[in-house]
């Protein structure tokens, strides 16, 4: 991401340079250029670009072209003497007087126009879209006054493997305390709360803030007010303040909801005001409620390693956020420096982003250098289709051309009216393609996964025009270049003496039509296998296996109010009479609770580290250590495993029993290779926690979701030995779990409506959402592949046909002396395929790089398969052969005579 | 060309901008070349412009022969290259001239409410 405006500035003033004419044309440029930079050092690189690819639509840049060429013109003319028909001809008339031309010769052919039309949209519109996506996720700030000053602060902590954390409460006062950097500055945390008192109880998302939260984000309140002071304040009325749509969607835009009280985990809230959707952080909460004194202060005032808060702070305007983000880290690195902090905490530093880019996460960057590589691919692949059509066009009319300059136009002009008219198709398909990428965006959307909210805020503003309009004038720099150059230099005489269409043309056999066909089949093959390789990834994942039989099982978690469920026996009950009912109802073979469902659907992902022979374990796994899974003696029986070993966790492994644990094939295998382990004690690096027999081996079963590891180590222990009031349940059903889920919420809504179910679904669909963020990649990349096969085969196709025609007079003349016409189609097909292993080579160069970065930014994308490979290289050698042998036959075919009298 | 001299003709008022132009050029004397002339008309004047237009309107002056420019040798400036400084010539202090006088009469007999 970060060489991304360099390089858009440097062909924004390139293309200046090229625009603006003769010496005073450099000297603005320079001056752009300068203060380009001046800006950009300021920190503000984005909006430089911004600022200086605007020159390209300021009007004021277009009169000084004209004037400038005017200049120009004027002074050759004093100089030699004559009228000048070089250069473009005086005036903002002329330029429209060939723009015009342009429009209508592209009009008069409208079989080739709508060919390059197509092909400039489906390259822009691809273009275009990600950069939508992009503006979207990490571009588009808050919608509040001076919201580009508004950054987050994480901890970091690059040994531990810890990036983007939260702060702890010291921190945060170190931190937010540089007035020097932060104009305000506060945290939150989020927290899902049962909302009830009100129609049914729900799940909503919650964010808790501290003191000055909605002040420092600079968030009006839409309805009644924000949360102030006292509302912080223990010993005042509890508040909360709700989203504009959750208001909408539950109170129906009641503004009496203002003084009402609602019930947040049982405990009653006033409202107090209502807060705009898109001037509100983060994104996607419902309600906010304040955090109260004692809840922050007394027990966190020095625990450090406590970072749960997510802070918040607006730059003092003037600060760049790279400025601060290095001041911030290099304040975090003293404090840790200092003595009497935990050494594992050494490498902590922090570093502050801007706020609007924050919840994209760390690995955005990435994601979108992935992308905007792939589409800049296709881009570069439409282009090259198009200006190969273009070349042949301006074959076909090398005698109008040629025509025209013996007449007295100049060379630049002719090509200008080339590059006009190439012009003329790319704002043309660049509109239609910004219609298709939005629609299409759009369309792939709704496969996007619900939890990443803010993709579902793609939409058409400034920035993607501007965005769209730069790509538009790169795919005519790209597109347009290359027949402009080569129309200027059409051999005249030899034309009009030849008979011009016919005269073998600039594209007949020449390097330019080789060089085509193998960067066409290189781009080709390089992003298709890329396609390719995500595509299978994401089948593989799917059809892993999880380690037990999960279609039938139906998942869900609750979590009982701590207000009402203080006591842990009053909890126990709950869980064994749920337990009991859900058993009980039709349909339902066995119900079981634990901390963590199986395939990440849900519940509390829980690590430990442990200590096991003296040595620590797992050594130098994920940072939280092994999983940690709290389950129920019939666990075993829902889920249909076994252990391996030793017993399975048992109904008399109750609370007073001795600790027992169970571990997972992986762990075993962690702590010991060929002994047995089963009867060895294991214990976590808390000294707290008792020391556990290990009674059994577990089979290693899919704990996480996609995007996480899939072998981890794991520890299993009866939840009876530690009282949670935050449960997950699997029901196994005889049939269709979906069809179960009424009577499930019924009979759990008759034992307490204020305890609210959650994410109900069966677990396969719990499977299918998370495997929802890398299924849109898929379709994103699935489109590009696509696009890219569409336009390489249709590309290759028309060029090697094309020149393949322009030889049948060249084939007549070898047929009448005597060649065999099959021997000239072989020796045709030779010579494409050794064009297309060329292609090839390059391109599997492009597809194993391209692979290997793939691997790095998406788990579960498979290393370079030979199928893949072979499968699209034979389809664009197939593409390339056919091209060639279709044409060469028919060529081959004709009598030679009718070739010959047809000049 | 012949519509451009009649359309440019000396008979035709400076516009606003063209004025401003013209003074800083009188202003800065050897130093005024583009930005110069931007950065004077952004700090006396008050008149934010961009680069381009600074320079648009001076062609147009150009044009109309009220000023006129020449290659400078390079300075110790930006990386020392040659730049051009423009010049007011006889008609342009004319033009400006003119304008005054015509800007002073009619300030004659104003009276703020």
């Amino acid at each position: 991401m970060s060489t991304y405006p360099g390089i858009v500035a440097r062909i924004v003033l390139w293309t200046l340079h090229h625009l603006l004419a003769g010496d005073l044309g450099d000297e603005v440029v320079d001056e752009l250029e300068h203060e380009y930079f001046d800006r950009a050092e300021r920190g503000r690189r984005f909006v430089a670009t911004v600022w200086l690819a605007g020159h390209l639509v300021a009007p004021s840049t277009w009169r000084l072209a004209f004037a400038l060429r005017r200049r120009v013109d004027s002074l050759a003319t004093a100089r030699a003497t004559r009228p000048s028909m070089r250069g473009h001809p005086a005036g903002i008339g002329a330029y429209f007087l060939d723009l015009q031309y342009s429009a209508r010769s592209v009009l008069r052919r409208p079989g080739f126009a709508v060919l390059t039309l197509g092909t400039l949209a489906v390259g822009i519109g691809a273009a275009s879209s990600v950069f939508g996506l992009a503006e979207a996720m990490l571009l588009r700030h808050l919608d509040v006054e001076d919201g580009d000053r508004l950054v987050r602060v994480f901890s970091v902590n690059p040994v531990r493997g810890l990036g983007w954390f939260g702060v702890s409460h010291p921190d945060y006062l170190e931190l937010s305390a540089r007035a020097d950097l932060f104009e305000e500055a506060s945290f939150y945390t989020s927290r899902s709360l049962d909302l009830s008192g009100e129609g049914v109880p729900e799940r909503v998302e919650a964010v808790a803030v501290y003191r000055r939260y909605f002040q420092t984000l600079g968030t009006p309140a839409t309805l009644g007010r924000r949360l102030e002071a006292f509302d912080h304040d223990p010993r005042s009325p509890a508040t909360a303040v709700l989203s504009e749509s959750f208001w909408d969607r539950r109170f129906g835009r009641d503004p009496g909801v203002i003084g009402r009280t609602v019930r947040l985990d049982g405990v009653p809230h006033t409202v107090i005001g209502v807060i705009a959707d898109e001037s509100a952080w983060p994104a996607g909460t419902q309600v906010w409620t304040p955090l109260r004194w004692g809840e922050v202060v007394p027990e966190d005032a020095t625990d450090r390693s406590n970072r749960a808060w997510q802070m918040i702070a607006r730059l003092r305007p003037g600060v760049a956020v790279d400025a601060a983000s290095r001041q911030v880290g290099g304040l975090a690195e003293a404090i840790y420096a200092r003595d009497g902090i935990d050494p594992r905490e050494e490498a902590t530093s922090a570093l502050v982003v801007p706020l609007h880019s924050s919840e994209a996460g760390e690995g955005a960057g990435a994601l979108f250098a992935t992308l905007g590589a792939a589409v800049f691919l296709i881009l570069l692949l439409a282009c090259m289709n198009a200006s190969g059509l273009l070349l042949i066009r301006s074959d076909v009319r090398a005698r109008e051309l040629s025509l025209r300059a013996a007449l007295g136009a100049g060379r630049t002009r002719l090509a200008w009216t080339l590059f006009g008219e190439c012009a003329v198709l790319a704002f043309l398909g660049g509109g239609l393609g910004l219609a298709l990428g939005h629609y299409g965006l759009q369309s792939a959307l709704r496969l996007a996964p619900p939890e990443i909210t803010v993709l579902a805020d793609v939409r058409l503003n400034a920035y993607v025009l501007l965005g769209a309009l730069g790509v538009t004038l790169l795919a005519t720099l790209l597109a347009g270049v290359l027949p402009a150059v080569r129309a200027s230099r059409v051999p005249l005489a030899r034309i009009l003496k030849e008979g011009g269409a016919r005269g073998g043309g600039t594209l007949g056999s020449s390097r330019l039509r080789r060089s085509m066909v193998v960067g066409e089949l290189a781009l080709a093959l390089t992003l298709l296998v890329s396609a390719g390789l995500a595509v299978r990834g994401v089948q593989r994942q799917l059809a892993s296996e999880p380690g037990f039989d999960a279609a039938g099982l139906l998942s869900f978690t609750v979590r009982l109010p701590e207000a009402r469920y203080g006591d842990e026996a009053l909890v126990e009950a709950y869980f064994q009479e749920a337990t009991d009912r859900l058993v009980a109802l039709p349909g339902v073979r066995s119900a079981t609770i634990m901390s963590r469902l199986p395939l990440g659907a849900g519940g509390l992902s829980l690590g430990r580290s442990f200590v096991f022979d003296g040595a620590l374990l797992p050594p130098d796994g994920p940072d939280f250590g092994a999983a940690w899974v709290e389950v129920d003696p019939d666990y075993f029986e829902t889920l249909g495993i076994r252990p391996v070993e030793g017993r399975a966790l048992a109904e008399p492994d109750r609370a007073d029993a001795p600790p027992v644990a169970m571990v997972n094939e992986r762990m075993a295998g962690l702590m010991s290779q060929d002994e047995p382990i089963v009867g060895r004690v294991i214990r976590t690096i808390d000294a707290e926690d008792p020391p556990r027999t290990v009674v059994g081996v577990l089979p290693d079963l899919q704990l996480n979701g996609v995007s996480r590891p899939q072998r981890i180590p794991a520890v299993f222990v009866p939840r009876a030995q530690s009282v949670r009031r935050s449960m997950a349940f699997l029901v196994r059903t005889g049939g269709d779990p979906a069809g179960t889920i009424p009577t499930v919420r019924s009979a759990l809504t008759d034992l307490d409506p204020d305890v609210a179910i959650e994410q109900i679904r069966p677990l396969r669909e719990a499977h299918a959402a998370d495997l929802g963020g890398i299924q849109f990649l898929t379709v994103l990349f699935g489109a590009f592949g696509t696009f890219a096969l569409v336009l390489a085969v249709s590309g290759i196709y028309g060029v090697v046909a094309y020149s393949m025609s322009q030889r049948s007079k060249e084939f007549a003349v070898r047929i009448a002396v005597g060649a065999q016409p099959s021997s000239l189609q072989v020796a045709a097909i030779r010579e494409s395929a050794v064009l297309a292993g060329i292609g090839l080579a390059i391109g599997s160069v492009g597809a194993f790089g391209a692979g290997r970065v793939l691997e790095n930014g998406m788990s579960g994308v498979a290393t370079l398969e030979t199928s893949t490979f072979v499968g699209i290289g034979s389809l664009l050698v197939a593409a390339v052969l056919l091209a060639t042998w279709i044409p060469a036959a028919r060529a081959a075919g004709v009598h030679p005579m009718a070739v010959l009298r047809a000049d | 060309m012949i519509s451009d001299i009649v359309k440019y003709g000396g008979t035709m008022s400076l516009g606003d901008l063209q004025q401003l132009t013209m003074l800083a050029v009188a202003r800065l004397g050897d130093e005024a070349y583009g930005p110069a002339i931007r950065d004077e008309l952004r700090e006396v004047a008050g008149r934010k412009v961009t680069v381009p237009t600074v320079y648009v309107t001076l062609i147009r002056l150009e044009e109309r022969g009220l000023v006129e420019s020449n290659t400078a040798p390079a300075a110790g400036n930006r990386g020392g290259r040659p730049r051009r400084v423009f010049r007011l010539v006889p008609a342009g202090w004319k033009a400006l001239d003119h304008a005054r006088a015509s800007l002073t009469r009619m300030w004659e007999g104003v009276v703020r409410p």
